[in-house]
């Protein structure tokens, strides 16, 4: 028996592509994510694969040189951080196809994420883990309630605002340092149209930086209650503040505020 | 297996630290190149590298080689954040006038003279041979100079939908021409 849902090739191609080269905003994601879905499994990393190749045999023809010495310091006293702040009990596996199994197993075994983002994941595949984007449609307060019985470390604030027309808003978050990753979820944020702004998340870790880490923007489809998954783009040590700014479609690299919405972590 | 002969981001994956150095080694002149290539600033580019190797720490654990090369992982990693890191900066690498002119001829080909050409690299630049003058052209600009598909049509002065209609059949028929010669065992990028 043949699957009724035939996907539409020419269009993951069309999607596939502009991803690579402009990018996609959040429709036209979520548009390609749930078309990969259906899609056979060669399909889904295919163009991926292809314009990697072409990368990296235009890459070793480059004159950008070796990496700069003090950045290759940087990745080496990041990457000392990242793996510290993970958890002890992992091994080597002695067959060197182990770590391909069933992707759930892995989760398990390696501890690294929340057990149901890796159901969402073992079902979009693993290339779309690298930056999951609808999981606001996909993910419930139950997710929540689990990463945080799942992860002893886990830390957790609510949602406040000194703005009066963000004050009614409520929820809260969960943050894992070890998983560096967590949810928010917000009741009452107005859905926002994410061709013209889209929330953005920032995380203070004043051991880290000055500087708040930019926790990745998202969008509100409806004003009821949403998850959202935090995708700190670098890594947040101990965050101590987690606070939301409204900004243009796409975010910005520094923000000129204000905060909307600022959770402080307990302690 | 032997530990050591084993793909090194497995050896991530589990915490081996001297894997990680040699990830960072083996991988970190690509990602460096790709970054500077495609965000065009290095205070850019520096901030981008960091955010893909902990991306690579963190999907280390995913990685097949059975699918892809590591290096293949590690481009297609690279790739995704450096464009969804452009998309957030708004803006495309900027370029001289002249230097603009020269890429826009369909004769500059030679950039595929001198690269390395082993494995899916060489599977790569072969299928890319092979391509017409003005795919190639185009392929150059969408990927190697990092343009969008508005700026090569401003510039080529060529309708949008047709500058991403002829790179996507560009790609189409590189990955036709990979999957023709796939490594026997090896998962095709195709159906």
């Amino acid at each position: 028996m043949t699957d009724a849902r035939t996907p539409d090739l020419e269009r993951i191609d069309a999607l596939m592509v502009e991803s690579l080269i402009d990018g996609l905003d959040d429709v036209a994601q979520r548009e390609l994510d749930t078309m990969l879905a259906d899609a056979p499994v060669v399909e889904r990393d295919g163009m991926k694969k292809v314009v990697a190749m072409i990368d990296q045999a235009w890459a070793s023809d480059e004159s950008a040189g070796e990496l700069p010495a003090s950045l290759r310091q940087q990745l080496s006293d990041d990457a000392t951080r990242f793996f510290d702040a993970q958890p002890a009990a992992r091994s080597i596996d002695a067959d060197p196809h182990a770590s391909f199994g069933p992707i759930v197993t892995r989760f398990a075994r390696a501890g690294w994420y929340a057990a149901a983002a890796s159901i969402v994941i073992a079902i979009l595949g693993w290339w779309q883990v690298l930056a999951p984007r609808d999981g606001a449609e996909r993910l419930t307060a139950q997710t929540m309630a689990s990463f945080s019985r799942d992860h002893a470390d886990s830390v957790s604030g609510d949602w406040t605002s000194s703005i009066p027309k963000y004050a009614k808003v409520e929820g809260e978050l969960v943050w894992s340092d070890a998983e560096q990753t967590g949810y928010m979820r917000f009741v009452g944020l107005a859905a926002n149209d994410p061709d013209r702004e889209q929330y953005q998340l920032w995380i203070v870790d004043p051991d880290r930086d000055k500087h708040p880490i930019d926790g990745g923007v998202f969008d509100v489809p409806t004003s009821g209650e949403v998850i959202v998954p935090i995708d700190a783009k670098l890594i947040a040590k101990a965050p101590k503040v987690f606070a939301i700014t409204k900004e243009q479609s796409g975010g910005v690299v520094v923000s000129a505020g204000p905060h909307i919405l600022v959770a402080k972590i307990e302690s | 297996m032997d530990v050591d002969q084993q793909p090194l981001l497995n050896r991530v994956a589990a915490g081996d630290a001297e894997a990680v150095q040699l990830c960072i080694d083996r991988f970190g002149a690509l990602v460096w190149s790709l970054a500077r290539r495609l965000l065009g600033n290095a205070a850019e580019a520096e901030d981008a590298v960091q955010e893909i190797f902990i991306d690579i720490w963190r999907n280390a654990s995913r990685y097949d080689a059975r699918v892809a090369s590591e290096k293949t992982f590690v481009a297609m990693i690279a790739r995704r954040r450096i464009i969804d890191r452009r998309r957030r900066l708004g803006r495309a690498p900027e370029m001289e006038t002249s230097e603009l002119d020269r890429l826009s001829k369909p004769d500059e080909t030679e950039w595929l003279s001198s690269v390395e050409t082993t494995d899916e690299v060489s599977r790569a630049v072969d299928a890319i041979r092979q391509l017409k003058p003005d795919q190639q052209q185009l392929l150059r600009l969408a990927i190697h100079e990092g343009w969008t598909h508005q700026k090569i049509a401003d510039h080529l002065q060529i309708p949008l939908g047709t500058v991403k209609t002829n790179v996507r059949r560009g790609l189409m028929r590189v990955r036709e021409l990979l999957a023709a010669n796939t490594v026997p065992g090896e998962r095709t990028v195709t159906s």
